[in-house]
């Protein structure tokens, strides 16, 4: 998975978006469908690529570029 | 040999229904459309006692040979005395039967059984009753969607029975335990160490708008699927190793039904084809410790589960507190 994949995975599993309506930029708490399930969304998105970090640490995200750089390491580039 | 043996389940579902809106997104994630809510003036032990109740009307066991009830529950209906005592007198069952309640939710139903199978197959009893129920819409803010749209009330009766065979058909058990986990699902007011005040009614609104106070049921759904993730594949293999089976071994994987999501994200990790994993919680939602032997009720009826196969069962949740067994399917419940 690339960083693109990610955010297109993203946008479909976590945040159930139209594909193209999220760029890394873009502040979560500015994103309306951006709720609890969607951190319980992120949490199994990022299990998927073998990376678990707690709620906390999502929560502290600002930006979706924020949630990226916790599994750079495990995206190809 | 006493080997214990699951002979018979029995639901109930209070009449008042509420339903998840089928336009929002997150009906579809958490597969939820339906949930049943307990009257005002109906508890947990009302339900129990009809689920009972549909036990007895079937003739599968009269109540003078139920020699063990066990009720579980997290909505008792007083401090003191024991639901379980309160169920024996309503139900008719024998003064010389022992009866006592035991406090768990999502990984009860697993536990119940385990105090079955010993207190059956140490010779203590040959009838066990085994009743699950609660009503956590009593303790959920009606303002509250991060818990509101997921938990249903209901009970389930399990009728467990000693018989003479030389298989185990309960077991074995792995089980787990991690009270670090106990702020992330609780109902913080209401018992001894904070009683109901006035500051436990006092409501707070959360980052996401969700409204409750000390007296609600709070849970922490990210941190709760945190450990789902940890405890649940963890707790599946060593019951694997425990048992000498592989996956294709069992006919039936039957999980506790927290939502839709959580299950279809364990079964793709896990690596369990879609036809051998029981959902069931469509149209009655989370009901805490009732959510396996409602599903084990609904895949017996279908005849889902193959004669004789091999079924896991696996609970988790409120505790932290997990368990698994294995059940050998050999009648229809």
């Amino acid at each position: 998975m690339n960083k693109q994949q990610f955010i297109s995975e993203f946008e479909e599993n976590v945040l159930m978006v139209e594909p193209g309506t999220i760029n890394g930029e873009m502040i979560l708490e500015e994103i309306e469908e951006w709720d609890s399930m969607g951190i319980v969304s992120t949490l199994a998105l990022i299990d998927g690529l073998n990376v678990r970090v707690s709620a906390d640490v999502l929560n502290k995200c600002i930006t979706v570029n924020d949630i990226i750089s916790l599994v750079t390491d495990k995206l190809e580039e | 040999m006493l080997k214990s043996n699951i002979k018979a389940i029995e639901c109930y579902f209070p009449q008042k229904k509420e339903y998840n809106s089928i336009e929002d997104k997150l009906t579809n994630k958490i597969g939820i459309y339906t949930r049943n809510i307990a009257g005002e003036d109906e508890s947990a032990s009302d339900l129990a006692f009809k689920a009972a109740e549909k036990l007895f009307e079937r003739q599968v066991c009269k109540r003078e040979e139920i020699d063990f009830l066990i009720f579980c529950t997290q909505s008792p209906d007083y401090l003191l005395p024991t639901t379980a005592c309160l169920l024996q007198d309503r139900l008719g069952l024998s003064t010389s039967c022992g009866a006592f309640d035991f406090n768990l939710g999502c990984s009860g139903f697993v536990y119940g059984l385990s105090l079955a199978k010993g207190l059956i197959e140490t010779g203590l009893a040959r009838n066990v009753l085994l009743l699950t129920a609660d009503t956590y819409s009593k303790y959920i803010n009606p303002k509250d969607r991060s818990v509101k749209v997921l938990f249903g009330d209901a009970a389930a009766a399990t009728l467990i029975t000693g018989v003479e065979s030389n298989t185990d058909m309960i077991g074995p058990f792995v089980f787990g335990t991690d009270g670090r986990g106990k702020e992330n699902l609780i109902v913080h007011a209401g018992g001894v160490r904070e009683p109901i005040s006035e500051n436990s009614l006092i409501e707070s609104i959360d980052e996401f708008g969700n409204v409750r106070s000390r007296s609600n049921l709070y849970m922490n759904g990210p941190e709760v699927f945190n450990f789902t993730l940890e405890a649940v594949p963890d707790a599946f293999q060593s019951l694997l190793v425990k048992s000498g089976l592989l996956i294709d071994d069992y006919s039936m994987f039957v999980f506790h039904q927290a939502n839709k999501y959580m299950l279809e994200h364990l079964r793709k990790r896990l690596r369990i084809q879609v036809g051998k994993f029981s959902y069931c919680l469509q149209d009655c939602g989370n009901t805490v410790s009732s959510t396996i032997p409602i599903a084990l009720k609904q895949e017996s009826d279908n005849n889902t589960i193959s004669s004789n196969g091999k079924v896991m069962l696996l609970g988790f949740g409120v505790g932290y507190s997990w368990a698994g067994c294995n059940i050998l399917y050999n009648n229809k419940y």
